[in-house]
């Protein structure tokens, strides 16, 4: 059963979390001189630690794994606030808290948890989760990644890209076609560990995420890997993409909120032409629309979560809804914020060059807008 | 009489051009290296074989080894070359060397350009200019800070400049500089040539950036009680506000042009990936969503050739074309960035992969809307203009003529 909090404690839980990124993570990120890009080993180990001890830590794993067992609904206001420093889109907190478990991690068996979820909860890692490939990363139903069964074994062939947080994380998962006697496919889940044999290679998008490629050249993997039934990967995928719209949207939005900070403080202090730039129209209506659309934005996002948490039948939709105007509506609020800032928001000194960079990687993570509204389209006509 | 044609000899400069970037530009940008470009070994002999085909600098007058053949034939050039990040350092036509070339040409005294220019346009230096202040903003260079103060027969520099692009490795650096504090807004600030081995000229850091196209960084510099001759002063007392204006106008033909050129490399990505890529029996290219792209961005492209093409034809017949300046600067910018932005959107993740030239492009960009003037400054710059014009011209009851 999921946490339940009432107002006032997650009130309280919001306010730790939002001294920790303060007084933690943005002194750290600001105590590295040189242009940071990451957080060092020894300083991101530091922060875990405190982070346990807070007791803010695997903040959506089930209790009985070692986890908070917070709902979505909660994490979500979470998340924003862990969102607001230089590092904090793809790394909240410093990834203090440790990393999001995919909901159908809950269809392991006992053994697979006690091998694999809950040593990676321990460690505050998270498990990689190897699914679209390089020219797929949108379609489930347009995968080619194979299997096929020898004896209590699976040859797998095919590859997978754009894997991120692949060194940091635990163990993986796969998704690939296992196919069936008369050569249908049965999308099904995998483990991965890192020692299996299959190549790696490293990428960097938009000179700011690194991502890893897997091939597989005939990796024969165990059938007690595989997760939930054979034939059921894709429908538990596209729960674990639901569940990460929502909180990828909650991430975008702590961001925003950031960039608007740092796009109020510098138009009151930058001059031009006699008068400091929150004095323009052009300015003010940048920073107002932004708080407009931010807040609905916001709104979208926790109607999403609620209804996730709820398992309502249109939980899907309304995350990709979320996903789509809140990735949109950061883009532009950082987009606006890097313009009022000139040159200075194109230097990395501020993080808003960064945050840039990430907002083109957010757009096209966990689909794109247009197959978000292709599959709104169909369930409206 | 409306004439749309290039001339013969623009379609034979077109032609030739096409040909280099096909055969020596694009093959070679696998070599290219972030905030560097290109190894001089390799970039040497290109911008021979450009020399040799009479296409070199295209901004410069014959005098100095350039073209000379005004600002439309300029603008087309720009086109083709810009489609490549090395495209302009082959062709002699980089910024900021390129605008100091300009100055150079239009305001230095004949030791100056002997010493600096001819240089300078063979290829042989790179040149910097040392403009914008952190201190203050780069949309308004009257309130510039930093000062040149005469001590005898020498100025003392005192400055703190950034974004002086390509400043690593230059062997000279144009300073804008506070003369005359006590002189009008516009007639403050003088320019200075000064010889990066001066002691007092010192490149603090590259600025971390977005983009990474330009040569020798953008850089933090500082001129402590930088002393240089009084004949280091380039054009007169004063003149500062005049010439970086004057360096300005050409360079937003070629800037604009250049990012046509780049918009047209990220459109031909996007159609060459969506006809490539299969979906069923179909490919991408079938998607109509992927023809509204490629349309929305052609009718940019166009808007933004005709409009940029117009101004430079106007500057041809000695026409400032100030508003018409802005005007490409603005939407030029923006074009840009929208079909880029398209491009990458078709391709999917792929297109943020280093496998394609996007994401580059991409970074680079977006600084397009902010360098030689921010979009908000060029709107008012064509919104007064317009509103001047128009009472000038009419009786505000009269009904408005349209604008040529």
């Amino acid at each position: 059963m999921e946490e339940v909090l009432v107002d006032k404690e997650l009130t309280i839980l919001k306010k730790t979390v939002r001294s920790f990124v303060r007084d933690k993570v943005e002194r750290a990120e600001l105590l590295q001189k040189e242009h940071i890009t990451e957080l060092s080993k020894d300083v991101a180990d530091t922060l875990k630690e405190t982070a346990q001890k807070t007791g803010l830590q695997a903040m959506g794993a089930k209790k009985e794994w070692g986890g908070a067992g917070l709902s979505l609904s909660c994490r979500t206001v979470l998340y924003e606030e862990a969102a607001q420093h230089r590092l904090g889109l793809f790394h909240p907190a410093g990834d203090a808290f440790g990393e999001e478990l995919p909901r159908f991690l809950e269809n392991c068996t006992k053994e697979q948890i006690n091998t694999y979820v809950k040593p990676a909860i321990q460690q505050g890692k998270g498990c990689f989760v190897a699914l679209w490939e390089e020219h797929e990363d949108n379609d489930i139903g347009k995968l080619t990644c194979q299997a096929v069964k020898d004896g209590n074994s699976w040859i797998i062939n095919g590859h997978k890209a754009y894997i991120d947080k692949f060194q940091e994380a635990g163990f993986g998962v796969i998704l690939v076609n296992c196919l069936g006697e008369s050569g249908e496919k049965q999308p099904t889940l995998f483990i991965l560990e890192h020692n299996d044999s299959f190549e790696n290679k490293e990428t960097v998008l938009i000179d700011v995420q690194k991502v890893n490629s897997l091939s597989f050249n005939g990796m024969k993997i165990s059938d007690d890997r595989r997760i939930g039934n054979i034939g059921d990967g894709a429908e538990l995928m596209k729960e674990w993409i639901t569940e990460a719209q929502v909180l990828l949207a909650s991430r975008c939005l702590g961001v925003a909120v950031k960039a608007l900070d740092y796009a109020k403080s510098y138009a009151k202090i930058r001059i031009t032409r006699g008068q400091p730039l929150s004095d323009f129209p052009s300015i003010r209506t940048m920073i107002a629309s932004g708080y407009v659309n931010l807040q609905a934005a916001r709104l979208m996002v926790q109607d999403a979560a609620k209804k996730i948490d709820e398992r309502a039948k249109d939980a899907a939709t309304a995350a990709g809804m979320a996903k789509v105007f809140t990735t949109d509506t950061a883009s532009k609020i950082i987009d606006d914020c890097l313009q009022i800032h000139g040159g200075a928001g194109f230097a990395g000194d501020l993080p808003i060059e960064r945050w840039y960079k990430e907002l083109r990687i957010a757009r096209m993570n966990l689909q794109k807008k247009e197959n978000i509204i292709e599959h709104i389209a169909n369930l409206n006509l | 009489m409306l004439n749309f044609s290039e001339s013969a000899e623009q379609k034979r400069m077109i032609e030739l051009a096409t040909e280099i970037m096909e055969e020596h530009v694009f093959p070679n940008e696998k070599y290219m290296v972030p905030h560097r470009g290109l190894p001089s070994e390799i970039l040497k002999p290109l911008q021979q074989i450009v020399k040799e085909k009479g296409l070199w600098a295209g901004h410069l007058p014959k005098e100095v080894g350039g073209m000379g053949q005004g600002f439309v034939s300029l603008g087309l050039l720009s086109e083709v070359i810009g489609q490549s990040p090395i495209g302009p350092y082959v062709f002699g036509s980089m910024a900021p060397d390129a605008g100091n070339g300009e100055i150079l040409w239009h305001a230095a005294t004949e030791e100056q350009k002997e010493k600096y220019l001819i240089p300078l346009a063979n290829g042989d230096v790179r040149s910097c200019f040392g403009m914008t202040e952190p201190e203050v903003s780069g949309s308004d260079p009257t309130t510039l800070q930093g000062t040149a103060v005469k001590d005898g027969d020498e100025w003392v520099i005192n400055a703190h400049k950034w974004f002086t692009t390509g400043a690593v490795g230059s062997a000279f650096c144009i300073a804008m500089v506070v003369t005359d504090p006590d002189a009008n807004p516009h007639n403050r600030t003088s320019l200075f040539i000064v010889d990066t081995n001066n002691p007092g000229f010192e490149v603090v850091r590259e600025v971390p950036v977005l983009g990474d196209h330009y040569v020798g960084g953008h850089c933090e510099v500082r001129f402590n009680n930088c002393r240089v001759p009084a004949e280091a002063m380039l054009g007169n007392r004063g003149e500062g506000f005049k010439l970086a204006q004057l360096r300005l106008g050409p360079g937003r033909i070629t800037h604009a042009m250049r990012w046509l050129g780049v918009a047209r490399r990220s459109m031909n990505e996007m159609m060459k990936y969506a006809l490539n890529q299969k979906d069923g029996d179909k490919t991408l290219a079938d998607s109509q969503t992927v023809q509204n792209f490629i349309a929305d961005s052609e009718a940019e492209i166009q808007a933004s050739r005709l409009l940029t093409l117009q101004a430079a034809w106007k500057m041809d017949q000695g026409d400032q074309a100030r508003k018409e300046v802005s005007l490409i600067k603005l939407y030029g910018a923006q074009v840009l960035n929208n079909v880029v932005d398209r491009a990458i959107q078709v391709l999917g993740t792929y297109g943020l992969t280093p496998n394609t030239p996007l994401e580059g492009l991409y970074r680079e960009a977006r600084a397009a809307r902010i360098y030689d003037g921010a979009d908000e400054v060029h709107r008012m710059v064509v919104a007064r203009q317009l509103l001047k014009e128009f009472k000038a011209k009419e009786g505000l009851n009269e009904q408005a003529a349209v604008t040529k």
